[in-house]
């Protein structure tokens, strides 16, 4: 009896490898989809092996289309226009892009597989993104809870960005972290500092990212990221300016105003930074000492709720009532603007109320 | 008790580093699935529907945004909504993604206070989650009710 048993498992079990052998040989054969080739923007062709994803091929290239969420098709950052090629469009991508999108041919590259050659669209400024190792040269406190960290390149150990781009910062596994992710952080120091930057960083309830620098990151630490990416940057006009900001929005306007005092402007200025009380405020003083540098700028720090001990003398409420103290002919004004989507929202409404062309209004689209 | 793979998955994306920091189930040890089924129960036995309970949430997260300079008064109930950079997405896999942002309520008659975010009430809505016992966001069914009715 016990021989009959043994029997029948061991050809069960030899049927069983025999069909995982038939199912591998299979998956080698219908996946392999040899070499194909990327053609970006009608003029450069990469051979790539197929079968990843257009985010993952492009990268192996050294090419960095931005994603905040590391290719997972949750963010629905990695958008670029795919002419040829990329199959049909899939359910994922679809709540990420609008009509105009669609009927454009944009697709998240992170969920377009490379099957076949395939021609795609993408900015001729990610050609620039790059690759860096960097370490950890200083973290400071700005507020109970954002902090200021200084970045020293390593390899490569410069790098070219303008005035309001961001990088993306990669997470290692920490502490019961178990995978790597990358967040969005705006630079916050001038562009002239070719071997090192500054990030602001604010501390995000269960943000995976926030909770490693703030709790975890130490001086010295090696780090890896990418960039720059971007187009919130000065547009060249002689327009008036309106910067607005809060929290660590206040990083690419620092970033902004320290390369105008090195390149010089004499542009109408003026920077409204909202904050809830007086412990939230940071680098008050330096922000003050900018109207010594630019013949026409001010710097209005505004408290929506301060408290009756902190006997704040300031501007109170939200920071929209006071642009008008501002702003004196909207349609000749840009509004450079950078905080939290609540903040963008209602400043958006607000200018456009007062006449600020929307052309004219620019913010970080990763916000 | 044998799962499915989407179940598999979906407790995997709620275990903590994957969509947040610390997860969506806290300490709590159970499957995502037993927890669902315990909170709907006692909001059964409490006479109410997750629709209504998410209605509220959704009109409360309104008011809640509607004043930038911080508190408003709504009723009984003291509303903040607090707005970070950045998004999230749903651990069930669901298309979108949901503002990093979160709303604090206190009820001044009771002095329950709480707090919820955008995708609390998504979860509520359609999934009947609530969050394990101990997770950041954990809405208790009874406390929720107590704060927001």
């Amino acid at each position: 009896m016990l021989i009959v048993i043994l029997k029948e498992v061991l050809i069960l079990t030899a049927l069983f490898g025999v069909l995982t052998a038939v199912i591998v040989i299979a998956k080698m054969i219908f996946s392999n989809y040899g070499d194909c080739t990327i053609t970006i923007n009608d003029k450069r062709e990469l051979t790539v092996k197929g079968g990843l994803s257009l985010l993952s091929s492009l990268a192996e290239k050294d090419i960095f289309i931005p994603s905040a969420c590391g290719g997972r098709g949750s963010c629905g950052t990695c958008k670029c226009k795919v002419t040829t090629g990329g199959g049909p469009l899939l359910p994922t991508e679809k709540p990420f892009l609008d009509a105009k999108e669609l009927a454009g041919d944009i697709r998240l590259s992170c969920q377009v597989k490379v099957k076949e050659s395939i021609s795609i669209n993408i900015p001729e400024e990610i050609f620039n993104v790059r690759k860096f190792k960097a370490t950890i040269a200083e973290i400071a406190d700005y507020t109970h809870d954002i902090k200021g960290i200084t970045f020293k390149l390593l390899e490569p150990n410069n790098i070219d960005f303008k005035a309001g781009q961001y990088v993306q910062l990669m997470t290692p596994k920490y502490a019961k972290q178990k995978q790597s992710v990358s967040r969005a952080y705006s630079i916050s120091s001038k562009p002239s500092l070719k071997n090192q930057f500054q990030l602001i960083i604010r501390r995000v309830p269960e943000g995976i990212c926030t909770t490693w620098v703030h709790d975890h990151l130490k001086v010295g630490d090696k780090v890896n990221l990418t960039g720059p990416y971007g187009d919130f940057f000065i547009r060249d006009t002689k327009a008036d300016i309106i910067y607005v900001a809060g929290g660590s929005g206040k990083a690419p306007i620092k970033s902004m105003l320290e390369d105008l005092k090195e390149k010089g402007t004499d542009r109408r200025m003026a920077y409204f930074f909202g904050a809830v009380t007086k412990k939230d405020l940071y680098l008050t003083d330096y922000m003050e000492e900018f109207k010594q540098v630019f013949d026409d700028f001010d710097y209005y720090p505004v408290l929506s709720n301060p408290t009756e001990e902190e006997k704040w003398e300031g501007r109170k409420g939200f920071v929209m009532p006071f642009f008008s103290e501002y702003i004196k002919d909207p349609k000749n004004t840009e509004a450079y603007l950078c905080g939290s989507p609540r903040m963008l929202d209602s400043v958006c409404k607000e200018l456009v109320k007062m006449g600020v062309p929307e052309d004219n209004i620019y913010f970080d689209s990763f916000a | 008790m044998k799962q499915t793979t989407k179940e598999i998955q979906i407790q995997k994306r709620m275990q903590l580093g994957n969509i947040s920091a610390d997860g969506f189930l806290g300490k709590d040890k159970r499957h995502y699935l037993d927890i669902i089924a315990e909170d709907e129960n006692k909001i059964l036995e409490l006479d109410y529907t997750i629709d209504q309970i998410a209605d509220r949430l959704e009109e409360l997260t309104a008011e809640a945004f509607k004043s930038p300079e911080g508190p408003t008064n709504f009723g009984t109930l003291t509303l903040d909504y607090f707005s970070y950079r950045g998004k999230v997405t749903c651990p069930f896999a669901d298309p979108g993604v949901y503002a990093k942002a979160k709303v604090t309520a206190r009820n001044t008659e009771n002095d329950v206070q709480l707090c919820w975010t955008p995708l609390n009430i998504h979860l509520i809505r359609k999934h009947h989650f609530f969050e394990g016992k101990g997770a950041e966001f954990r809405l208790d069914p009874e406390q929720l009710i107590k704060c927001i009715f």
